[in-house]
């Protein structure tokens, strides 16, 4: 790295020489602890849940989230994560890597919903992004 | 806590960053005597509008990253599904640093599908939460404790 290079430039991965330097940082340190963005966003209860555009490749699936998240939530599958391929409820998975894998697996290349059973949900925002969303 | 002053640029609290793996990644792919993906270089712009901090979605990928979780924004048009990865910041040795910097070492962040022109990381809310951030208009710079 050019430390008298401060111009804006494009993306670009480093040498090696860089990236046992970023190494050396991380290992060297003790890990900051992060702060969830989950703690202060604004949240959603599961009634306000707003579909998907109907061109979403998982807007089918949103919707069943959407019409199921009610009985999820009474049978007791709060805070696990439940697969959903279209209209179909898979099953629920205690990690969203498990559930992932699972739909991975089951439905390659196809697009499913792995997702967090939720009261309320967190809303994330793009700030500067959302003006380019297409 | 470390200290950075820098010049503002065309479009903003601009500056560049870091990205990698977080470092128990790191950590689980040197004890297994894989390879460590190469860092990128990213042109990030403080955005306190954003959380989480979110990121083109060719950093992550470049990285061979799967998806740590799902999430929703919500537009006018409704929601819309993002995709959330966990990767490490860092600062580069300059704008007073003597060394490379760790912003984070393992942060969740949320995929741009749709890049922003001239900017790869927004710098979001939840990681200005862990800093001072000073903004001299007058003086067109900005400094960032950490």
């Amino acid at each position: 790295m050019d430390r008298n290079d401060t111009t804006l430039r494009p993306l670009r991965t480093l040498s090696e020489e860089d990236t046992a330097a970023i190494y050396a940082a991380l290992m060297a340190t003790p890990p900051k602890p992060a702060r969830d963005w989950r703690d202060f966003a604004p949240k959603e209860h599961y009634t306000e849940l707003q579909p998907f555009p109907p061109d979403d490749p998982l807007a089918g699936a949103w919707e069943t989230y959407r019409r199921e998240v009610g009985r999820l939530l009474d049978e007791g599958h709060a805070g696990k994560f439940v697969l959903i391929h279209g209209s179909e409820v898979i099953g629920t998975w205690a990690t969203f890597s498990d559930a992932r894998s699972e739909g991975e697996r089951r439905f390659p290349g196809e697009p499913v919903l792995a997702y967090e059973v939720l009261e309320y949900h967190p809303v994330l925002r793009l700030g500067r992004a959302a003006a380019w969303l297409r | 806590m470390a200290q950075i002053t820098v010049p503002f640029a065309p479009g903003g609290l601009r500056l560049p960053v870091l990205v990698s793996t977080t470092q128990t990644e790191m950590a689980r792919l040197v004890a297994t005597g894989l390879p460590i993906p190469r860092p990128f270089w990213a042109q990030a712009e403080i955005d306190t509008g954003a959380y989480p901090t979110a990121i083109a979605l060719p950093v992550p990928t470049g990285f061979g990253l799967s998806p740590s979780g799902q999430g929703r924004n919500r537009t006018a048009a409704g929601s819309v599904p993002v995709d959330l990865y966990r990767v490490s910041l860092g600062l580069p040795p300059m704008f007073g640093l003597a060394t490379t910097t760790v912003l984070a070492h393992d942060l969740e962040v949320s995929a741009l599908a749709h890049p922003i022109p001239g900017t790869d990381l927004l710098i979001g809310f939840d990681l200005i939460l862990n800093c001072r951030l000073l903004i001299d208009g007058p003086g067109r710079t900005f400094t960032l404790d950490f």
